[in-house]
């Protein structure tokens, strides 16, 4: 183990003389600083934009005039998903999903304002967060830092004077990855550590335990790295020449960051055919159809009742459906169209809920198939787990938008209520109920994360084990 | 002699293996995203032909007495067509929907089904493998990879110096290394979009594809790859190994390809800080709370009254002031979108990606016309109500058959080539630049 830990002060020792630590260390300091800039100052507008809105939206949903409830129930009311305080590291899937809505009476409006539909340029070439820069350019600076360990040794002429010492090539290889993990570590701990907990001087909160999940997210960093220190030794090993292993590196990479997620869209795709999103306005329009027939049979009814205290309702009223100002004007006390309101708003609902589902099942095979082969590719298994525990995960936003669609409900069922005891009026809303925003379980994120990490763990001792094969193997002649 | 350089890099080129390997595998990218665009395309065009049928049927069907419970609640669905030019590039995917819902009832302003139904979420995060993305960020390093040693590696091997002992300038050497490299690419990339492009046309996809869109990606190709042909050579003649031609220039092709259009776009945003849907959303409620305000002032409605023609006469009275906050709404965030595309222009990938999106009819500024189109077909639509409702005995199947039809007005394509071409031009401006300061720099190289 002494052959390694001198193996490994020789690695750190080269770098820093060679002032390749100093250049590493200076671009980390500047991603990690340009990143976490743009994350606190995103989050920072944000979370005023939100708090000054909501404010706004509050003043007017108490301010409202009386009416009744129905109308009451069709002034809306607004629905915002609450940003967490490690989404300023990690966005994850964030910029391409709704973050608000308005629950309008019959109109479950589905969430919008997405960063991707606010700046869709940002969309196209994607933010540079810290997610990105540890999932996707450390793996490069570890390719440009690394690929030479073995084969530049060996073109040096150095490799056979080291193998010629009482050095096992195992230790050999531990004190690569040492040197390797250490220059990195040393490089990038500083303006991490700087750059995680600079956000707490711009006033966001964070919980003691937003620390250990930022604490894990640097763990996954270190393994992250520690699995790509392993594929360049492996790779550095395989070549005799430090361009063929740059080379055939910077493949991996290409492969690893683009081509195997994206490849898993495509085989998706042509598996399971997602629906297209006009499937669903085809749905809608026969779900009409359907409902007009209901509707007409109930509002039948209604008015056959009518009638018998009302005789000078004419017979084919039922057909004029549409007249709501000569209803007024004869002063009837009951709505027909409301009375059947609640009734075809549930129906219309339901109904676009399970169509809703249908397509989205649709979705959701292709996405369990297009997620289990991006886990193909380790930094898939990097950004699962550590946009588990930043809050930017599809997990969470399905979380959020299953209290979204029960709140519907509830709220709905509160005016219907209200319509239903022959309240004409809703002069006070503060009885109305509002929406309050459940945290996912803390357990759940962990559970995510853990899944993420073990899968990460397992590509780390394959590349382990490849890295030990290659280089046992290799001719330092 | 620079013919014999020439057919020398050709035959280098051919005869590596790893070369061969890389180029093939670039070629069957390139094929395989045309060939999947035009299966996307085409399931959606079927899908929205279906929608649209299903709409027609639907509004056809809705009882004459029904007309202003039509007009409020269903409202129409709108389509941004599809164009066959779209298997070149997808463009920012989830940011337009492609549909709009216009209804009278200011909530139903643009219907984002997708957004909330879509698998896509994780799919756009990981990105589309177009052929935008090929062309704008995989091809460059396969041009690098190809072009790396072809000075440094010379130099590595000590046959430059063999090479200039004949009568050869260092000039008409470059030049022939540039131009060997440059036939490989542009030739391949090129063959490769002729057969996906052949393949989707024998499918029957690309019925409305003009050949000049396709003759413009080509150039477009040839200029851009062109670019990194020129770059290779220069570092190549800079640098005294292959392995640090090959070093710099994947560093650089990362910050021309990823942190400067990224950088560009945040920097933009940060700069010119423009309102949010959000903030947009709620100022537009606040003028209907203020239209509604008005309207309760002067006709003091009674409870029960018919709340869809108050919704309907509400909705006149805020139009103008709607009008205005989307047109405030909209040139704010232009502005913060030129600004965006103008940095990000510092790097042929954004120039390359602003021209292939805009070829693809993918861009952001004709999705922006098509809200500004649905927008006055809503208001369209809305006076057209207004006017029913103040005639004494609507004839309600007149006032549904009447409703003004939407068709979208694309933009003018002579302009786009225009444009397109413009931007061709100044990439191979910059192709041109940087191989007069490759020639530079490897006059003043020490080949010792």
């Amino acid at each position: 183990m002494n052959a390694a830990w001198t193996i490994a002060r020789h690695e750190l020792a080269i770098a820093y003389h060679s002032r390749r630590l100093l250049l590493l260390s200076g671009v980390a300091t500047a991603l990690v600083a340009i990143a976490v800039a743009q994350g606190a100052h995103d989050h920072v507008r944000d979370r005023d934009e939100r708090a000054r809105l909501a404010a706004i939206v509050d003043a007017e949903w108490h301010g409202q005039e009386p009416r009744s409830p129905h109308a009451t129930h069709h002034f809306g009311t607004w629905v915002t998903k609450p940003r967490t305080a490690l989404s300023i590291f990690d966005r994850g899937v964030e910029d391409y999903l709704g973050q608000h809505t308005v629950l309008d009476a019959h109109v479950k409006t589905p969430l919008v304002g997405s960063t991707a539909e606010d700046d869709p340029l940002r969309a196209l070439f994607g933010g540079f967060d810290l997610g990105f820069v540890l999932a996707v350019l450390l793996p490069l600076l570890v390719v440009f830092g690394a690929h030479d360990a073995v084969a530049g040794d060996k073109q040096r002429g150095t490799l056979k004077a080291t193998l010629s010492q009482p050095i096992r090539r195992r230790s050999y290889l531990a004190g690569k990855l040492i040197g390797q993990l250490a220059i990195f570590a040393i490089a990038f701990a500083p303006p991490l550590l700087v750059g995680l907990f600079a956000p707490v001087w711009i006033g966001v909160d964070y919980q003691l335990a937003d620390v250990a999940r930022l604490l894990a997210m640097f763990a996954a960093a270190l393994v992250y790295v520690a699995l790509f220190v392993f594929v360049a030794l492996g790779v550095s090993a395989s070549t005799h020449r430090p361009s063929s292993a740059l080379a055939v590196l910077l493949g991996v990479w290409i492969a690893v960051v683009f081509l195997v997620p994206r490849a898993g869209v495509l085989v998706a795709e042509a598996v399971h055919p997602p629906a297209a999103p006009e499937a669903l306005h085809h749905a809608q329009a026969e779900l009409r159809a359907a409902i007009e027939e209901r509707r007409a049979e109930a509002f039948a009814r209604v008015v056959s009742e009518l009638r018998r205290d009302h005789p000078e309702i004419p017979a084919d009223f039922a057909v004029r459906r549409g007249d709501h100002g000569g209803r007024a004007e004869a002063g009837w006390q009951v709505d027909p169209t409301g009375v059947f309101a609640s009734e075809a708003n549930a129906l219309v609902n339901d109904e676009r809920a399970r169509r809703i589902a249908e397509v989205r099942a649709s979705g959701e095979r292709a996405q369990a198939l297009a997620s289990m082969i991006a886990l193909a590719s380790p930094m898939t298994a990097f950004q699962r787990g550590t946009s588990a525990l930043a809050g930017t995960d599809l997990a969470r936003h399905r979380h959020f938008e299953a209290q979204v669609d029960r709140f519907f409900t509830t709220f709905g069922d509160h005016f219907n209520r209200l319509w239903a005891s022959n309240v004409r009026l809703v002069t006070d809303v503060s009885h109305a109920p509002s929406f309050r925003y459940q945290p996912e379980p803390a357990a759940a994120a962990w559970a995510r994360f853990g899944r993420a990490a073990l899968a990460l763990l397992a590509f780390t001792c394959g590349a382990a084990a490849f890295a030990m094969v290659r280089i046992t193997r290799y001719d330092a002649r | 002699m620079t013919r014999a350089i020439l057919s020398h890099t050709l035959r280098l080129h051919l005869a590596s293996r790893a070369h061969r390997a890389v180029t093939l595998l670039m070629m069957a990218l390139v094929v395989i995203a045309l060939v999947r665009a035009g299966t996307a395309l085409d399931a959606r065009r079927d899908a929205m032909a279906l929608a649209v049928r299903a709409a027609a049927a639907e509004w056809a069907a809705v009882p004459p007495a029904a007309w202003l419970d039509a007009g409020v609640r269903q409202g129409q669905w709108l389509y941004l067509p599809e164009r066959a030019e779209r298997v070149l590039a997808a463009g920012p995917q989830l940011a337009p929907s492609y549909h709009a819902r216009v209804g009278l009832a200011p909530a139903h302003r643009l219907d984002l089904a997708d957004g909330a139904i879509s698998w896509t979420p994780e799919a756009s995060a990981f990105g589309d493998l177009d052929l935008g993305f090929v062309l704008v960020v995989l091809a460059p390093l396969w041009v690098l990879f190809l072009v790396h040693d072809a000075i440094s590696g010379e130099k590595a091997r000590g046959t430059l110096r063999i090479v200039f002992s004949h009568a050869v300038t260092r000039r008409r050497f470059l030049l022939a290394r540039a131009l060997g490299v440059a036939v490989i690419v542009i030739g391949a990339f090129a063959l490769a979009m002729l057969i996906g492009a052949a393949i989707a046309a024998l499918r029957g996809q690309l019925a409305g594809l003009e050949v000049a869109t396709l003759g413009l990606a080509l150039m477009l190709a040839a200029a851009y790859l062109g670019i990194y042909v020129a770059l290779g050579v220069w570092i190549s003649a800079r640098t005294a190994s292959p392995r640090g031609s090959l070093a710099v220039l994947s560093a650089l092709w990362v910050v021309l390809t990823f942190a400067v259009p990224r950088l560009g776009t945040a920097a933009a945003y940060a700069w010119s800080p423009s309102p949010s849907s959000l903030e947009h959303e709620v100022d537009k409620r606040r003028a209907l709370a203020e239209a509604r305000r008005a309207y309760v002032e002067e006709h003091h409605p009674v409870a029960g009254s018919s709340w869809m023609a108050e919704r309907v006469l509400v909705a006149q009275q805020a139009l103008p002031r709607e009008a205005e906050l989307d047109a405030a709404y909209r040139a704010a965030r232009r502005e913060g979108r030129t600004l965006a595309t103008r940095l990000s222009m510092v790097s042929p990938a954004g120039i390359a990606f602003a021209a292939i999106l805009e070829l693809a009819a993918a861009d952001i500024a004709r999705h922006e016309q098509f809200i500004v189109q649905a927008d006055d077909h809503r208001r369209a639509m809305t006076a057209h109500y207004v006017r029913a409702m103040q005639s004494d005995e609507p004839d309600g199947r007149a006032v549904l058959d009447g409703v003004p039809a939407f068709s979208f007005v694309e933009p003018s394509r002579g302009d786009v080539r225009r444009r397109v071409l413009a931007r061709i031009a100044i990439l191979f401006a910059m192709a041109g630049a940087l191989l007069v300061l490759a020639v530079r720099s490897f006059h003043r190289h020490d080949l010792r």
